[in-house]
């Protein structure tokens, strides 16, 4: 139980980092706003053992970075850091409730998460590169998003029905 | 084994959407980067965690056990492929685990392993924590497939109910029933009949055995003389464990005291060949009537662990002790003698001609000091009126005696046996 405590409060702390990372006197008090309502969404959720609570926090980052963007300032973290904190925060959380749940060795469980988000970090990087090279804005940024949306979607809905979660 | 989406998983696909279409809201290529990664880590997990079919038993575990002494089981996993990391919650209550061979002990009822190929045999080692009822199972596995994106999980079917009986205290002094039954035993029956044991000499009758003609004696004398012998026979000795205490005080160590002495008492009885048979009052009067054999006394036992503390409703209770405890039977009654009704039950018993003895349990030395001149005095007006209990059965012929927690079960036994030969004598 001590275990899962720890991990929900290591996922609560790096929420709060994440939310302030972005000083709100460069203009940016609306994407704090959004970061600390995902960091209480997520510490309700993992007080009353809500699963919800994380899903909302991932979405509040997703949608904080989106709207960051928008804005004259410099976005703050860098996105490969993005990535490896909402990750880390996602998994943390998970932790806790897994190990709430039923035994389990936190030590592993956390070096998981840490490997996880080290990779997903990777990732984001590599297409950040990618993106980069394109040099591509408006209107193609759009179809690949819709096409790669589109794509996604479909594979999500192929992968979940053969699983045979969707019962 | 079954597989169900885990919090991450969630997550992951719900904030990979999101992205998506927020890229596309605002234009950027960033939130559409963020949730591509989510997705990606999503489908992985999904890809690479389908649940195999698996079967999980237990095997080996004992019906019966005794406080103290570890035992060992079997837990045997079969899985069609292999899984990855797996913890067994063994579901273990009124056992503590002590060693697991082929595993690692997680915590105080589980264990891991680092992972399952087809087949896997783990010898789990437990030890019975006091008294009562124990159970293994029924046992979960749970695995988490790759990025731990689902949460597999497979339950066993059967709970194994386990008996746990006190440590065994031998005694070396037992009280015999008086009044013997018809089966053949260890007891010398006060009747006459075929048997090893001489009682008297008497003069021939018609229709006697010639081999008990006592051929000395009838040479001396101008007529047959024969002799008369006991037989051996068995006795019905019906336990009453009275565990009427207030539950959650220090009074409740009496019940556990009771049940001990009553459980070494069903042994050392039924290693003597008589038939046992028990009463318990708590909650509910629940009683078996007397028996013999294996089978009969893992009955007793089992009613004997399943006693707790709680209000006895009397009225019933006199009923039934009366009807379960009928003569032959002699009546061993363990009691904390907290109530009135307990003397009104066994007055009851003694006036219908059962041998009743009973073993008062030493309440003083449990409860903690008074606090004050009320509650002393309190505490030696009820200390007076259980000695006027006492007193009252005393007088009527009952044997009685306390049983202080310093003393060990012999000396009460020895003390009630001693007062019934007197009494035998007397009478």
């Amino acid at each position: 139980m001590a275990s899962a405590r720890l991990s929900a409060l290591a996922s609560v702390a790096i929420g709060v980092w994440l939310a302030v990372a972005l000083p709100v006197s460069q203009g940016a008090g609306i994407v704090t706003l959004i970061g600390l309502s995902g960091v209480a969404l997520l510490a309700l959720g993992l007080t009353f053992g809500l699963h919800g609570g994380v899903t909302a926090a991932a979405v509040a980052f997703v949608t904080r970075s989106a709207v960051a963007t928008t804005m004259s300032v410099e976005v703050q973290p860098p996105l490969w850091a993005q990535v490896l904190l909402i990750v880390l925060m996602v998994e943390l959380a998970s932790a806790s409730f897994a190990l709430r749940s039923r035994p389990g060795d936190p030590m592993l469980i956390v070096a998981r998460g840490l490997t996880t988000a080290l990779v997903a970090a990777v990732l984001a990087q590599v297409l950040v590169l990618l993106v980069e090279g394109v040099e591509a804005r408006g209107t193609l940024v759009s179809l690949a998003g819709v096409t790669a949306g589109v794509l996604a979607a479909g594979w999500v809905t192929r992968v979940w029905h053969r699983s045979g979660l969707s019962g | 084994m079954t597989g169900q989406p885990s919090p991450r998983l969630r997550a992951y696909v719900t904030a990979g959407v999101v992205g998506l279409i927020a890229a596309l809201a605002v234009g950027e290529p960033s939130p559409a980067l963020i949730g591509a990664v989510l997705l990606t880590l999503a489908i992985v997990g999904i890809v690479g965690g389908a649940a195999p079919s698996s079967e999980l038993s237990v095997l080996d575990v004992p019906t019966t056990a005794v406080e103290g002494r570890p035992f060992d089981f079997l837990v045997w996993i079969a899985v069609e492929g292999s899984i990855g990391r797996a913890y067994v919650d063994l579901g273990l209550v009124g056992l503590d685990l002590v060693d697991v061979v082929g595993a690692r002990k997680v915590g105080r009822s589980a264990f891991s392993l680092m992972s399952i190929g087809a087949l896997a045999e783990v010898t789990v080692k437990v030890e019975p924590v006091g008294w009562g009822r124990a159970s293994v199972g029924p046992l979960e596995l749970h695995a988490e497939s790759p990025l731990g994106m689902l949460d597999l999980r497979l339950q066993g079917s059967t709970r194994h109910d386990i008996v746990t009986l006190p440590e065994e205290t031998t005694l070396r002094k037992l009280m015999s029933p008086i009044e013997t039954n018809l089966h053949v035993g260890d007891l010398i029956s006060t009747h006459r009949g075929p048997g090893s044991e001489f009682a008297e000499l008497r003069p021939f009758r018609h229709g006697d055995d010639p081999r008990s003609v006592n051929w000395r004696v009838s040479s001396r004398h101008e007529a047959l003389w024969v002799n008369e012998r006991h037989p051996e026979k068995n006795g019905d000795v019906m336990l009453v464990v009275d565990s009427q205490v207030e539950a959650g005080t220090e009074l409740q160590s009496l019940v556990d005291r009771s049940v001990r002495l009553a459980a070494s008492l069903a042994r050392a009885y039924s290693k003597r060949h008589n038939r046992i048979g028990i009463v318990t009052l708590d909650g509910l009067c629940r009683w078996v009537y007397p028996g013999m054999g294996e089978h009969h006394r893992r009955r007793v036992l089992e009613q004997l662990m399943s006693v707790m503390p709680g209000e006895v409703i009397w009225e019933a209770a006199e009923r039934a002790v009366v009807r379960a405890a009928r003569r032959p039977s002699m009546v061993l009654v363990i009691t904390p003698l907290m109530d009135p009704s307990m003397a009104g039950l066994i007055h009851a018993l003694k006036r219908a001609g059962v041998d009743v003895s009973v073993i008062a349990l030493d309440v003083e030395s449990v409860l903690p000091l008074a606090a004050g001149q009320a509650r002393l005095l309190g505490r030696r007006i009820w200390a007076m009126e259980r000695e006027r209990l006492c007193d009252r059965l005393s007088g009527e012929g009952i044997p009685i005696v306390s049983w202080r927690s310093i003393d060990p079960p012999d000396v009460p036994l020895a003390q009630l046996e001693t007062w019934r030969g007197r009494w035998r004598r007397l009478g």
